[in-house]
Formats: structure tokens, C-alpha cells, sequence
């Protein structure tokens, strides 16, 4: 009977203990973030790469049709696409290729490595929880420019969890790359070796 | 020799062990509340779930962990710290049936023993120390704590 009686309160007390600091937590300056805000999001519009490609025009692409009101329009080329929070490997790819977007690999500095999307730059987004600043956040980052975060790709959550972290670092233009690495590889899109030129710095 | 001092060294490692996760998970409340979601254990509208967990795991952790250390209050304590240790388990197996690559957030972002995504090394770790937890349960802490201190004493007055 004893021991019941101890377990519940271990329990208890831990659960008041809890309470209390989540509420401090909570109402502090850097409350616990599980997803990202969509209200404080912002969307990328990027030309077409290519011609459209016979079958059609691909999902979230608005093609150049002159208006009554803009008649400088020109149809069939110069049309944009409009990317959200989660881009799949051709709108990742499309992003990359008109080079005004900062990818940022979101996998352990191993796999960085061993192999990245090219012009990619490690993050660790871990790092920020633990109240340092990676040197990448204001060497490469811009709150004006896009910024494409990657993982392995599949049910990896590392690419989210970045996201979520940016987000609370004021940083609004954010991608997920949501089919990942593998996908971008599989792909035969462009990568590159080698390890992360910031870590050499920090301590 | 051997009677009072393998509980006391049994307690010293588990209770230490859960007095750094405990802390490590603290220190970033938000790496472990990613870390917790990351799982998927609980359905996408469950965040308050998320962090309820994220909260109340750490502080069972130590409180759990310091009367172990303590020898106070052994056996309730090292049935929480069993009880966790099982929830534990059952979390890492689903994550490994359902073919999840995902990071332990067991100690913060330390790697204690077992390195890298979750895998067999986490399970066989957690099943030791559940099989030290339920040594701790039937035995209790041992000569060298406080539990004993405290049970002398009415007959001594």
C-alpha cells in the first residue's frame, strides 16, 4: 500500500512541478512551438524553369495569358509559379535552379557530409534550442529571400521541426522540401560533398 | 558486502541517469516537444498532449531519480522510473514498426550510450535499466539508504 501511496505522490508533485513550468514557459518570450504559424508565412512566386512540357501545365502554375488589362502579356512563356510551405522535388528544383533561394540541409552533420544538395548550407536547428546562434543564421540567411529546408525526405520531421525554430526567429519565406534528400538524388539533381564550412569555427 | 552494496550502486546508476535526462531535457523544452511529435504517438489535434508530455516527463524524471539516488522512498520511485521506462519502450518499438527515422531526445541532444536514430541499441539499453528499476522494486534500496535510516528509527526510540 505504501509504495502506491508514493507513486502517487511522485506523480502528483512532478505534474504541479510541470504545470508550473509550462506555464512560465508558456507565457515567457519563447514559448514551446510544435508546427509552424501559416498566418505568418509568405509565399514565393518563380518564373516557369521550362517550356510546359506536352500534357499539360503543371498543379500551382499560372500561365502568362495577356489580360484586357495587361496587354504586354505574353502567352505561353514568361509564367510563374506560386510555391506554399511544402514544395515537392520539381518546385525545389525549380527553385534552386533560379538561384534565389537559401537551401538549408536539416540532417545530422554526418549526412551532411557524405552528400547534399548542392550550394546547400547545415543546419542545426538544435543548436538555436540551446540558446546559441549558428553562424549560418545571419551569414547566408536573408528575411527578404527564400529559404528551403530539407531532411532525408520521407517521414523525417527535422526539415519541420527547422522550419518551426525559423519561424520563431522571425524568418517568414519558408519552404519544406518534404520529399527530401533521397527524392532530389533519386532525381539526379545536383550534389556535392563535403563538410559544413561554418563548423570549423565554432567551438 | 555484496548485500547493501549492489543496490546502491544500481540506484547510484539509474538515479543518475535520469537526473541528467531530466535536466538535458529541460534545458530545451522545445527540442524535446519536436522531439515527443516526432514520434507520432499522438493524433495530429494532440499537441496539448505533446505538451503535457514534454512537461511532466522531465519533472517525474527527477523526482523519481533523485529519491532513487537517495534511497527514500525506493521502491515507489523505482516503480515510476519502470513505468516510464515501459511507455518508453513501447514508444521506440512503434517508432521502429512503423519505420519512423527519428532522433531519441532521451537525453537532450547527449547521446548516453546508444547513438544516432532510434534503434535495437535503445531498446536493449531501456530493458536494462527496466530490469535494474524492477531489481529495485522486489529488493528495495539497500543498507546504504535513507529507506533503512528511516525504518530504524522507531526502534531505536
Amino acid at each position: 500500500m505504501k509504495p502506491l501511496f508514493g507513486v502517487l505522490v511522485i506523480g502528483g508533485v512532478s505534474l504541479v512541478a510541470a504545470l508550473t513550468q509550462s506555464w512560465i514557459v508558456q507565457g515567457g518570450d519563447n514559448p514551446v512551438r510544435l508546427r509552424v504559424d501559416p498566418d505568418q508565412l509568405q509565399t514565393t512566386v518563380i518564373p516557369i524553369p521550362d517550356a510546359p512540357q506536352d500534357g499539360g501545365t503543371p498543379e500551382n502554375v499560372t500561365p502568362g495569358e495577356p489580360s484586357p488589362d495587361d496587354p504586354t502579356g505574353d502567352p505561353g512563356a514568361g509564367g510563374s509559379m506560386e510555391l506554399g510551405f511544402e514544395i515537392d522535388t520539381a518546385q525545389a528544383y525549380a527553385i534552386w535552379k533560379a538561384e534565389i533561394a537559401t537551401f538549408l540541409d536539416a540532417r545530422d552533420a554526418e549526412d551532411y557530409e557524405d552528400g547534399h544538395i548542392a550550394e546547400a548550407f547545415f543546419f542545426d536547428y538544435h543548436a538555436v534550442d540551446r540558446g546559441e546562434t549558428p553562424e549560418v543564421i545571419d551569414a547566408v540567411l536573408s528575411s527578404d529571400a527564400p529559404i528551403v529546408i530539407y531532411c532525408t525526405g520521407g517521414d523525417c520531421d527535422a526539415s519541420h521541426n527547422a522550419a518551426v525554430i525559423l519561424q520563431s526567429l522571425g524568418f517568414k519565406q519558408l519552404h519544406v522540401y518534404v520529399d527530401g534528400y533521397d527524392a532530389w538524388v533519386a532525381a539526379g539533381h545536383e550534389t556535392e560533398t563535403g563538410p559544413d564550412i561554418f563548423s570549423e569555427e565554432t567551438p | 558486502m555484496s548485500r547493501s552494496t549492489v543496490p546502491l550502486i544500481l540506484r547510484l546508476l539509474l538515479g543518475a541517469l535520469f537526473v541528467v535526462a531530466s535536466t538535458m531535457k529541460m534545458r530545451s523544452p522545445q527540442d524535446f516537444a519536436l522531439s515527443v511529435k516526432a514520434f507520432k504517438i499522438f493524433p495530429e489535434a494532440g499537441d496539448h498532449l505533446v505538451m503535457l508530455t514534454t512537461f511532466w516527463v522531465p519533472w517525474l524524471e527527477l523526482t523519481a531519480g533523485v529519491l532513487v539516488l537517495l534511497g527514500l522512498w525506493t521502491r515507489a520511485a523505482a516503480v515510476v522510473l519502470g513505468a516510464l521506462l515501459i511507455v518508453f519502450l513501447v514508444g521506440i518499438v512503434s517508432v521502429l514498426a512503423r519505420g519512423l527515422d527519428v532522433d531519441c531526445g532521451c537525453f537532450g541532444k547527449l547521446d548516453a550510450i546508444c547513438t544516432g536514430s532510434l534503434g535495437a541499441c535503445h531498446i536493449v539499453r531501456n530493458a536494462v535499466l527496466l530490469g535494474i528499476a524492477a531489481f529495485l522494486v522486489i529488493r528495495g534500496g539497500g543498507g546504504w539508504s535513507l529507506d533503512r535510516v528511516l525504518d530504524r528509527k522507531p526502534a531505536v526510540a
